[in-house]
Parts: structure tokens; C-alpha cells; sequence
């Protein structure tokens, strides 16, 4: 019975099939991963330089060495102590398949060079603001951007800490359908509610930081704590691009 | 026979690997998963039981999610039999880096004409630091229209730091009494016949 099975085409064709699909699937993983490894290394390798060329013009010109402008990217290698050499040797963390991997990579890897899209955004909302070294991010934060709310989420936080706001605040968020910043005061509690048959308001929903409200159901207002302070999202919430200073 | 014995078998394989990709996710309700049906003997209600409440709560690093729901019966003032509803999502954030991120939606649904609406779904929404989010829906009618059941509440999130790029995911949405993990029945010793009730040992 069993050799019957394995002998069989059908089973055969269907378990090369299957074979088929797992390994394509594993090459096209290996391809991805190859081809963003590839343009990180570029991008690196590019700052690197552009980098030793910027300190050795202020040392020439003797004033305070400045890296890069206000307002722009906080770029891959910034996090680090360590420049990267100024050459094009193969890098260590490259294998004997990168020759083969290489032959995946899109035409136009090389011909970007001249662009650095690290620096700007994908979604059209200009240079990347510079981001507090004290936050300690990863070097590749706005390379994670997945959507334009986010994008513009982590700007507006930016924006606020620059200002010296943003420890005020218990959470700052971003409403995917309104596209409005709703940023909650320590101490606060946004409610949304409905006027019931006989005129009343009733909350339906809470938000405020969890030390300030336990978990529980809040249908009046008076069940709310008394020392916090009872708002409404229109009373706080905001267009980012206004406060940004972008257009849309 | 051979052509039957062979789709036979690679239909088997693709649904084992399905199973394992979908047991590898399924990370719901990891903390909690409880059901109280509550027995009343009245017979002027539909049912065995009076009241049913269920909980489903899920946790993981800075992320809590529950989802709960109620339903049951009750006199009114007048005497008239009625019956209630609710569900209720609540999802939590309290994280030692004030920029975490965190992406969530929650739900709350009870059945038809029993409110203006029968699902309240706040719209997706990304948050960076602490909070707490809830939403409620709560609905009656006229109870001899009605069985126990039918409402729910759930909260999913997923979170990650962006200082070291660690994942979180939460997931909550209240059992029914044949999917919660612990079923517990309260309340007349003698319709039970000492056996499955709390305290009629």
C-alpha cells in the first residue's frame, strides 16, 4: 500500500509541488533579506564618507566640527563611536554566496547611489527630523516606518520633546480613520459617550493612563474619579500636519 | 484508488502545516478564560440558567488585553421579565520607554435590536507611551425574545520598542461556555442533584 503511494505520480508530482513552493518561498526570503542588507551596507558606507569628509573641512576651516544640519535624519551610523572605512573592500559579514546572491539584486542598485533615501521621507513629507540621541533608538527607526500615521506620529513626538512637552503627556496617539493626534495630560481622562433615552450622557468609552484609572466599566460621568479631568477628542485632538508645518 | 490515496495525502500535509502555522499564533485569552452560568430555577425564564458572564484576559511584556460579556435575565420595577446585554474591550499599555509603540482595535458586540447598535468597533488607532483603552456596549429587551448568549468583547494589540526592536502581541475576546477554559455553574443545589454546582458538595 505504502510503496503503491510512493510510487505513484499524483503523489509524486504533488509532493514536488510542495517541495517547490517551501523553496521558492525560502529563495524569495533569502533575496529580500539579501537585497536590504545590500542597501544598508551602501548607506553606511556612503555617511561613512561623507562624514570624514565633512570633519576633515571643519578641521581645515578650524571651527566646531557639525555632521550634519538641524532638521535632517538621524542617520544609520550615528548611534556609533566607529566610522567606517573609507574603501570598498568586501565587508566581514559578507559570504562566498554573495556573489550569487548579488545576481538577484534589482538593475539600479548601484545607480542609486547618488540618492540617499535614508534621508528622506517615503511618503513625501520632506527630510527626516533629527532624532534625541538620548532616546537610544536603533539606527534603522525611520526605515520601520510602515504607514504615513506612523510617520507622522513619530514626528509630532519628536516635535514635542523638542519642545520640552512630550514628558507631560501619559501617551501620544494617532487615529488611523481621522488621521488626528490625540495626546493624553497625565491626570486626564478622554471619554466618548452617547445621550441616552432620557437625555443623560453615557460613556461608552475611556481612555487615560492605567495608573490614573483602574480597569473597569465607566457608563457616568460621575462614576469617574473626581480628581481627574474629564475631555472630550474634540476638545484635544489635532491635524499633525498643522502642527508639523506641513502640507498635505 | 492511487489518484484518491495520493490527494488524500498532500491534502493532509497541507492541513497539518496550516494546523502548526495556526497553533504557532493562536496566543488568545493566555491569562484567563472563564465562564459563569448562573442556574435559576424560575421557569418563566427560556433557559436553565439566568445569567451567563464570561472573560477572556491575555498578556504579554508592557501589553494586557480583556474581552468580556454579559447577558441575563431580570424583573423590571413593573415585574416584566426582561433581558440585558453588554460587551466590553479593554486593552492596556504601561511600558518602561515612553515611545514604545503600540498599534490596537478593539470590539464590543451584543445582538440585534437590543441598541441603536449592535457592534461598537473604535477605529484602529497607534499609540507611543501609557494608556488604557475601553469600550462598552450595553443593550435590553423584552426577555421572553431572547436566550443567553450572543455577546462579546475583545482587544488585540502588538507593541514593539524602539530601542531595541522587542515584539509584544495581546490578544483577548470572551470564551462562550463551550470554548472557556474554566466553566464554572452556580446556584440551585437541587437542580444540579449536587454535581457540577460551586458549593453543593
Amino acid at each position: 500500500m505504502f510503496g503503491d503511494l510512493l510510487s505513484s505520480r499524483w503523489f509524486q508530482g504533488g509532493l514536488a509541488f510542495f517541495v517547490l513552493v517551501v523553496g521558492g518561498s525560502l529563495l524569495y526570503s533569502w533575496h529580500t533579506l539579501r537585497t536590504t542588507e545590500s542597501d544598508m551596507e551602501r548607506h553606511d558606507r556612503l555617511l561613512g564618507q561623507q562624514k570624514q569628509k565633512e570633519t576633515r573641512t571643519a578641521e581645515e576651516v578650524n571651527v566646531p566640527t557639525a555632521t550634519e544640519s538641524p532638521g535632517l535624519v538621524n542617520t544609520p551610523d550615528e548611534n556609533t563611536d566607529t566610522q567606517m572605512p573609507d574603501t570598498t573592500e568586501a565587508l566581514p559579514n559578507e559570504t562566498e554566496f554573495a556573489d550569487i546572491a548579488d545576481a538577484f539584486l534589482p538593475d539600479d542598485a548601484v545607480s542609486a547611489d547618488a540618492l540617499d533615501p535614508s534621508k528622506m521621507s517615503r511618503f513625501g513629507l520632506g527630510p527626516y527630523p533629527e532624532i534625541p540621541k538620548e532616546w537610544n533608538f536603533l539606527p534603522n527607526y525611520w526605515e520601520t516606518v510602515e504607514d504615513i500615521e506612523t510617520e507622522l506620529l513619530r514626528r509630532v513626538t519628536i516635535k514635542m520633546h523638542n519642545e520640552g512637552i512630550r514628558s507631560k503627556y501619559g501617551s501620544v496617539g494617532i487615529g488611523y480613520s481621522t488621521g488626528l493626534i490625540t495626546a493624553l495630560e497625565r491626570g486626564s481622562v478622554l471619554v466618548e459617550y452617547e445621550i441616552d433615552e432620557n437625555g443623560e450622557k453615557r460613556i461608552y468609552s475611556t481612555l487615560a493612563h492605567p495608573d490614573d484609572l483602574s480597569q473597569g466599566i465607566y457608563t457616568r460621568f460621575s462614576e469617574i474619579p473626581s480628581h481627574l479631568k474629564i475631555v472630550t477628542p474634540d476638545e484635544i485632538a489635532f491635524d499633525p500636519y498643522e502642527y508639523l508645518g506641513l502640507s498635505k | 484508488m492511487k489518484k484518491m490515496t495520493a490527494f488524500v495525502t498532500i491534502a493532509l500535509l497541507v492541513c497539518i502545516t496550516i494546523f502548526v502555522a495556526f497553533a504557532a499564533n493562536q496566543n488568545q485569552n493566555r491569562y484567563a478564560s472563564y465562564c459563569f452560568l448562573t442556574v435559576d430555577v424560575d421557569d418563566v425564564f427560556p433557559g436553565p440558567y439566568s445569567d451567563e458572564a464570561s472573560t477572556g484576559t491575555d498578556g504579554e511584556g508592557p501589553l494586557w488585553s480583556t474581552g468580556s460579556s454579559w447577558t441575563g435575565y431580570y424583573h423590571n420595577d413593573n415585574g416584566d421579565l426582561r433581558f440585558g446585554v453588554s460587551g466590553y474591550g479593554y486593552v492596556a499599555c504601561d511600558p518602561d520607554n515612553p515611545n514604545y509603540e503600540t498599534e490596537y482595535s478593539l470590539s464590543a458586540k451584543i445582538p440585534d435590536n437590543l441598541h441603536y447598535l449592535s457592534e461598537r468597533t473604535p477605529q484602529t488607532v497607534k499609540k507611543f507611551g501609557s494608556f488604557s483603552k475601553s469600550v462598552f456596549l450595553d443593550g435590553e429587551g423584552n426577555g421572553a425574545n431572547f436566550l443567553l448568549g450572543g455577546a462579546s468583547g475583545s482587544a488585540s494589540a502588538s507593541g514593539k520598542n524602539p530601542s531595541n526592536e522587542n515584539q509584544h502581541n495581546t490578544s483577548a475576546a470572551s470564551p462562550t461556555p463551550v470554548t472557556a477554559r474554566d466553566l464554572e455553574i452556580i446556584g440551585d443545589c437541587d437542580w444540579c442533584n449536587g454535581e457540577g454546582c460551586s458549593g453543593c458538595e
